[in-house]
Parts: structure tokens; sequence; C-alpha cells
């Protein structure tokens, strides 16, 4: 069975944010303006977290991609009262925006707080309105939405690829993320395959996941290069 | 018959002047109508609010990530709670046969089901769809929507429904025959009248046989016995909104007890003032009088210890794992931004009730009615604290925020006690705020354990009224 | 006794309690034979009034048992009749726990009210008042009975007051 899943290298991010825009783009999410993104409401499904480690004059900074993990064993899901949002059999946490009725508690059920919800409906006068992508549907308000690993992009290639009579070859899919970074930081893939590229680097010693100790089994495996610490012990630092 | 009137409880063998509970039932009283109006203002306010909030969307509040839940939670949890207070009063007091409680049950229960009304509309206010709200519900359509059952937020749903169906029918049946002495009172005096036709019709046909009495004390008990373990239910499903998610300091076993206690304090709280106000407004020393208040206080003082020690048990648990997301938590919570709040939440409903509440003279109606002022502050400060103290300490420490509410929720906030004070006040012009027939009983009661053969009327007479 | 002798319904007040004991207990040994005995007060009296002291039953736990079992069932299946969602387990074990506690609290409260309004023949939405009616909110005990025409009988000699109408 297929588990679609990432690597992010930390180690390679430069934290340029290319990936963010590109999935504003793809995803048609919401610029929400200057006020509102004071008020906390910036929706960026994926996010770049940057973490200074040392001092003066010997500061580095870690760059982190967050979005939604995709947890195998998500504790958003069990807690949506109407089934708007709940797991795939391809390892997808799907997001039923028609059956959201905006409770917001699988927002608060997150311990990676990559649940956004909106506020308002976002607005795109024209011309802007030409650069939404007609394969994403445009959430109205009072919906709660997140990363979906392109679901758009994923089906397309599988239709493809039925349409064609094949499988879907490693590295046909790829989500906005992926496929906007310029260090090839994010790979994306069928975890299950272990001849997958994606698999390959899950394997890897440099490999870890965010709060793993609170047993959620995350999809995105993070490459870092020193072993910090604890993986699982719940700090900030992946 | 008729002696001094102590205010220090019910003697059996005195007159009490019923005409005291009768007089906001006989025609308009000029406070409870400007009561009404007032409240009834804020309720115009509180569809105001709401009205804004569905049009321009519910980004008009001041939530935001990582506080998804901020005012509306906090006020629904505050409602829900304050609705424990006729539970304790009018259904454990009354399984374990104390006799003081009879001048109190009506008014707490009246509480009890309007807090729920109340409370009730909070779920819906804050969803960000309310006009899906359905969704929730187990109705059969084509959409093959069916709730989520595993979600604390459906079973939420179910133990407000069965605590407020339970609640109204245990508020109305020892209603009847009330309405029925109204009906007779009514058809004597102004036949072709309005109330004679309501109560005519609220009565529903009680005529006080012994067979129907029977039934009555039947049905009261059974649902006395029964609405106790579904308070307690209610608020513990309540509780585990929070218990049943990951997040520090929300994730704690102690979640279901601590709440119904907390619920039981603030209930009692309510309870008090309301009282207070009701002896005061409406003359009803000789029911709602100070060896009530006394009896109550000392539970509520007890109610306060036992919250104190779930408090401290938590907060101690807390310290001692030094996990390091609920030591964040914690440090916002005893030092950081919401220690103010902290601070004052353990004065009001720790320092305060205690040292006030163990002198005889902090257990009079002013004191104690002014003490349960400040623990119903305090316990709706606890509420916050608990909902916005978590959310805005998130683990992953990146997104942390602040919340603000904006003025939707302060609107709608301060018209819900607008919405239960025009209830109540809706209440007290059709209802008597004491039950009648269940004071008299107790007199009754109390007479026959000392009357052993006397030729005294056992039932008191009313002065013939033309 | 045809019924045609029995034609009136007899009304008497009385102060108190023992009173009231008394009249009972004659009511058997006048010509007029207590049928449709109603007594009526405002509180709940001792259960040794009725003549030869019939024990007063009331089907309400009974019912609220049959209620409480009933909203059992109802919420299991209303819990678990679910569709499956994708992969995620239906139902667990502890949240059918409490919903069926909540069905059958709710069952209960409503089968032991729908009781108690039946066995007091309630709801009867048109009232026909009856002479004394007021007393009884005074705090006064009704007694009435059919009886004959002739009808100052020795039971009610302790009334406060009596009266006497066609019976319909």
């Amino acid at each position: 069975m297929t588990r679609w899943g990432m690597v992010i290298d930390t180690d390679i991010c430069t934290g340029c944010e290319g990936c963010v825009v590109a999935c504003h783009a793809e995803n048609n999410i919401q610029t929400v303006g200057e006020e509102e993104a004071a008020k906390g409401r910036a929706m960026h499904w994926l996010r770049i977290e940057r973490h200074y480690e040392g001092t003066f004059p010997d500061i580095k900074v870690r760059f982190v991609p967050v979005l939604c993990q995709h947890c195998g064993d998500a504790p958003c899901e069990p807690v949506c009262p109407t089934y708007a949002t709940y797991r795939t059999p391809d390892g997808l946490n799907a997001m039923v925006y028609n059956r959201c009725i905006g409770t917001r508690y699988c927002a608060n059920n997150c311990p990676y707080t990559v649940r956004f919800f909106n506020w308002h409906a976002g607005d795109w006068p024209a011309p802007l309105d030409r650069q939404l992508n007609p394969d994403v549907s445009q959430r109205p308000a009072g919906v709660m939405e997140k990363c979906t690993f392109c679901v758009q992009r994923i089906h397309d290639a599988q239709d493809t690829a039925k349409d064609e009579g094949r499988e879907v070859a490693d590295g046909e899919i790829q989500p906005a993320c992926a496929q906007s970074c310029p260090a090839q930081a994010i790979t994306f893939g069928d975890l299950n395959d272990p001849d997958s590229r994606v698999a390959q680097l899950a394997r890897s010693d440099r490999a870890t996941r965010i709060l793993n100790d609170l047993g959620t089994d995350p999809s995105v495996v993070y490459l870092q290069g020193e072993n910090r610490g604890n993986q699982g012990n719940g700090e900030n630092t992946p | 018959m008729s002696g001094q009137i102590h205010s220090s409880g019910i003697k059996p063998t005195e007159q009490t002047p019923e005409s005291q509970l009768l007089k906001p039932l006989g025609g308009p009283q000029p406070g409870l109508i400007l009561g009404s109006l007032v409240t009834g203002a804020l309720v115009a306010l509180l569809f105001y609010c709401w009205g804004y909030q569905i049009r321009y969307d519910i980004g008009v509040t001041g939530l935001s990530r990582p506080n998804f839940w901020g005012f509306y939670i906090t006020n629904f949890v505050f409602w829900i709670g304050i609705s424990h207070a006729g539970t304790l009063i009018s259904a454990i007091l009354r399984v374990t046969g104390a006799e003081w409680r009879r001048p109190v049950t009506r008014c707490a229960e009246a509480i009890t089901v309007f807090a729920l009304c109340v409370g009730g509309l909070l779920p819906l206010i804050h969803l960000g769809r309310p006009w899906l709200f359905y969704y929730m519900m187990p109705i059969p359509s084509r959409n093959l929507l069916w709730p989520n059952f595993n979600s604390p937020l459906v079973w939420d749903i179910l133990a407000i429904t069965t605590y407020l169906t339970g609640s109204v029918l245990y508020l109305a049946l020892p209603l009847l025959p009330d309405f029925a002495i109204l009906r007779d009172r009514n058809l004597r005096s102004n036949p072709s009248g309005f109330r004679a036709r309501l109560y005519s019709l609220l009565a529903a046909g009680w005529r006080g046989t012994p067979q129907q009495w029977h039934s009555l004390e039947q049905g009261i008990r059974v649902m006395a016995i029964i609405i106790i373990p579904v308070a307690v239910s209610v608020h513990t499903i309540v509780s585990w909104d929070f218990a049943m998610t990951l997040q520090p300091m929300w994730h704690s076993t102690i979640f279901g007890p601590y709440f119904v206690v907390g619920a039981i304090y603030s209930g009692i709280a309510m309870l008090l003032v309301t009282m207070y106000i009701l002896r005061r407004g409406l003359g009803l020393q000789q029911y709602l009088s100070d060896a009530v208040f006394n009896n109550l206080s000392l539970l509520f003082i007890a109610m306060a210890l036992i919250w104190a020690y779930f408090t401290f048990a938590e907060h101690l648990t807390v310290f001692y794992g030094n996990e390091h997301a609920e030591m964040a938590v914690y440090n916002e919570r005893i030092s950081g931004q919401f220690a103010p709040y902290f601070w004052t939440m353990i004065v009001l409903n720790i320092a305060v009730p205690v040292f006030v509440l163990a002198f005889r003279a902090g257990r009079k109606p002013l004191a104690s009615a002014l003490v349960g002022i400040g623990v119903i502050i305090g316990m709706w400060l606890e509420r916050y604290i608990i909902v916005v103290g978590t959310l805005s300490v998130p683990r992953l420490a990146y997104t942390s925020g602040g919340y603000q509410p904006s003025w939707v929720e302060i609107g709608i906030m301060i018209s819900l006690f607008g919405l239960f004070g025009f209830l109540y006040f809706m209440f007290l012009q059709f209802a008597p705020i004491v039950s009648i027939w269940e004071v008299r009983e107790g007199e009754h009661i109390a007479h026959l354990g000392k009357a052993i053969g006397t030729s005294e009327p056992m039932l008191r007479t009313m002065p013939e009224e033309s | 006794m045809t019924k045609k002798q029995q034609a009136t319904r007899l009304y008497a007040v009385f102060e108190e309690l023992p009173q009231v004991r008394r009249a009972l207990k004659h009511l058997g040994t006048d010509n007029a034979e207590p049928n449709n005995l109603e007594i009526r007060s405002m509180i709940p009296l001792s259960e040794d009034l009725m003549p030869d002291a019939t024990e007063l039953r009331s089907r309400v736990p009974l019912l609220a048992i049959l209620g409480g079992i009933l909203g059992g069932f109802g919420a299991y299946f209303l819990g678990t009749h679910a569709p499956t969602i994708g992969s995620q387990a239906t139902m667990s074990g502890p949240p059918v726990a409490i919903f069926i506690f909540e069905g059958v609290a709710l069952g209960a409260v409503l089968f032991s009210f729908a009781t108690v309004l039946t066995e007091c023949g309630m709801p009867r939405l048109r009232w026909k008042p009856d002479p004394f009616d007021h007393h009884i909110a005074a705090g006064r005990i009704v007694v009435s009975v059919d009886t004959t025409e002739d009808a100052i009988n020795d039971w009610a000699a302790d009334a406060m007051a009596t009266e006497v109408l066609p019976r319909d």
C-alpha cells in the first residue's frame, strides 16, 4: 500500500521561502493582509522556522520547513465532530472542506500547529483571480485547511498513469514545494516503496521526525547533520 | 396562629405570608418589567453581535492561530458550570433528605435550566459555519453524513441535550401543583382573565388526589436520582473537550473531577448571588432566610477547599513532571503573561471564600453573595486561563501568539448574561420562585414530627381573599 | 342503589387531616356508597387516607428502568451506525460507553415524565372548576363523593363547608 511521505534536508535548506510562495500559488491560499497577519492569522501551509544556534560571531541558523506531517496516527482526526478530516488509505491526512463546520477542534489538537483557519474568505480582486489554480477549490470563510501534499497533483499523476496503463513512477509526483526548491531539499514519494528516493533518504542516519515521542507517526522525515540530543524530547528542534 | 415572623428558618406553626410569593404573579410589577426591558435590550445586543459575526465571518473575533478557541469556549464552559447549581440543591439535597433545601429548589433549578439554555448557544456561536451545525446531529441525510462519535464535541451535544431535557422536566414536575394553586386562585379572583386561562393550561389538569401526588413524588424522586450522574457526566464531558487533546496542561486525568467540582463551586456562587437579589428584590426574607444562606455557605466553603485541593494537585503534578511543553504553559501561568489572572483567581477562589466564610458573620446573606460574585469572576478566570493559557503556548514555540477579544466577543459575552437575566425575569413573572407546596409540605412534616395528638390544625389557613 | 339515586355529588371542605380521617371512616356507615371518592389537597398527605388502606402504586420506577434500557440500546445503535471513513476506526470502546450512558439517562428521564403524566391523567387541557378549588389553594382538604339526593351525611359533619351539585 502506498504511503505518501516527504524527506526534507534541513542541512541544505537556505530559507529562501520559494516553497512557501509556490505553495500559496498552487493551492489558492489567501494572502490575509497586513492587519490580519498582525493578529496572527497569516496562512502559510508550509512555513520556514528559523532556529538560531550559537552566539555571535559563531551564529548558525537552521531553517526548518514545517508543514502538515500527515501523521499516521493523527491527533486531529478523532476530534473532528463531522469527519471532515480523516486518513486516506494511501497515507494522506485529508481535509474535506464541505464537511467542515469550523469547530477548530482539529487545530487545537495538532501539536505542530500546522492547521489554518479561514477567518475570512479569501479575496482575489481582478486581475489576481487569474492566478488561481482551477484544480484547487477556494475555501469559504469558516473552514479549516492545511497542506494536502498537493493531492491534486497526486490524483493528476495517478489519472495520467492509469490512462497510459502504467504505474506512477517515482519522482513523477512533485508537490509545489518540492518542485520549486532551488536546493532540492524536499523530496516526495512513496515511503513504502523501498526503492523510491524518499524511502532511501528516510533510511539515512541523519533522519529524524519532529515530536516523534508523541506517537503521531509523521510522514515527514527531516535530515539534519548532528543528531541533536533526544529526537523525541518534544523540544522545538527537529 | 400568627406570630412574629422570624427570619431564622421556617417554623411549622407560623403564618408564612405566601402573599410575598404570589405578588409578582398577580399582575405587572414595575421592577420586574424594568428588569425584563433592560435584559431584553441585552438580548437584542446578542442578536446584533451574532448577526454581525455571521454576516462578516468569524474573523471579526479576536481569535487567531494558535488561539483557535477563546472567549466563546471560556463562556461555554462557564455557563455549563453555572448550571450545576440546581442539581446540587434540588437533586442531591433532596435525595439526602436535607429539609432546608425546600425554599431554594426552584430558584436553583431555574438557574440550571436558563444557564444551560445560554451555555448551549455558545457552541453554535463559536462555529465557523453555524448554519451547518446539523452536521453534528445524527440525522440521516442524502449526504450520508453521520457525526463522529469519537469526538468529545459530539459527546457534548448528547450530554447537554440530556441534561437540558432532564432539568426542564425536573423543573416542570414540581411546578404542576403550584400552577394548580395559581389556577384556583385566579379562577376565583378573575375567571376570565389571561392568567386564569394560562394557569389552567399550565396546570394541565392537576387535581391533587393522593394517586396523583404519589405518582408525582415517585417521578420527582426518580428524576432526582437520574439527574445527579447526568450532571456529573455533563461537566466531565465538557472537560474532556480539553483533556482528550494532547495539549500541555489540558491532557490531564484530573480534568473530569476538577471541572465537576469547579462547576458545583461556581453554581453555588451564582445561586447565592441570585438568592440575595431575590431576597432583597422580592422581600423573601422568610423563605431565603439567614439559615439557608448559612447552610449554603458551609457547602460553599467545602467546595472552595475541594477546588483548592484539585488546583494544587494539578499544578504540583505538572511542576514535578517538569516536562518541557507543560512547563512552558505552567511558567506563563504562574509568572508570565497569565500571572495576573492566575493569582487574582487564587485570591478570589481560595483566599477570600475561606477567610470570609469561616466566620459566622461572613455567612450572612450579603457577605456570602459578595463572596459569590468574587467566585463567579474567579471561576470565569480559571476557564480563561485553561483555554487561552494553553493555546497561546503551543509545543512548537515558533507559532505562539497572543489573544485579544474583539468587541463582538465581549458584546456577546455581556449579552449572554442579559439573556440569562431575561429568561429569569420572565420566569419570575409567571411562576412562584419558591415552591409553595414544598415549603408547606416541609412545615407539615416538621409539625408531624413534633405534634403528638394535638388538636392544632396541621395545615395553615390562608386569610380569605375577596 | 340505582344510578338514579346517586345523582348528586357532595363536596366537603375540611380544615385538618384528623377530621378527614374520621370522615372517611364514617363513609361506609351512611346510606351512601362511596362512589368516585376523591380527596384533593395542596400537599401530599400520608397514605393511610384511603378507606380500605389501598396501597398507592406507581409504575414510575419500573418504567424509568425500561426507558433507560430502551434509551441505552437506542444510543448504541445511533452511535455505531456510522459509515466507515477511510482507514479510521468507526467506533472505539470508551466513547460507546459514554453515549450509552447518556442514552440510558435520557430514556429514563423521558419515560418517567411520561409515566407521571399518564398516571395522573394529564395533560387535561380543559379545566372544569369545582366548587371548593380555592380552598385547596388555601391549604384545606376537599373530599367529594357521589351520593344520594338527600345528602346531609354524618360523615361530613366536621366539614367547614359542604355543597351538593348534580353529578355530571
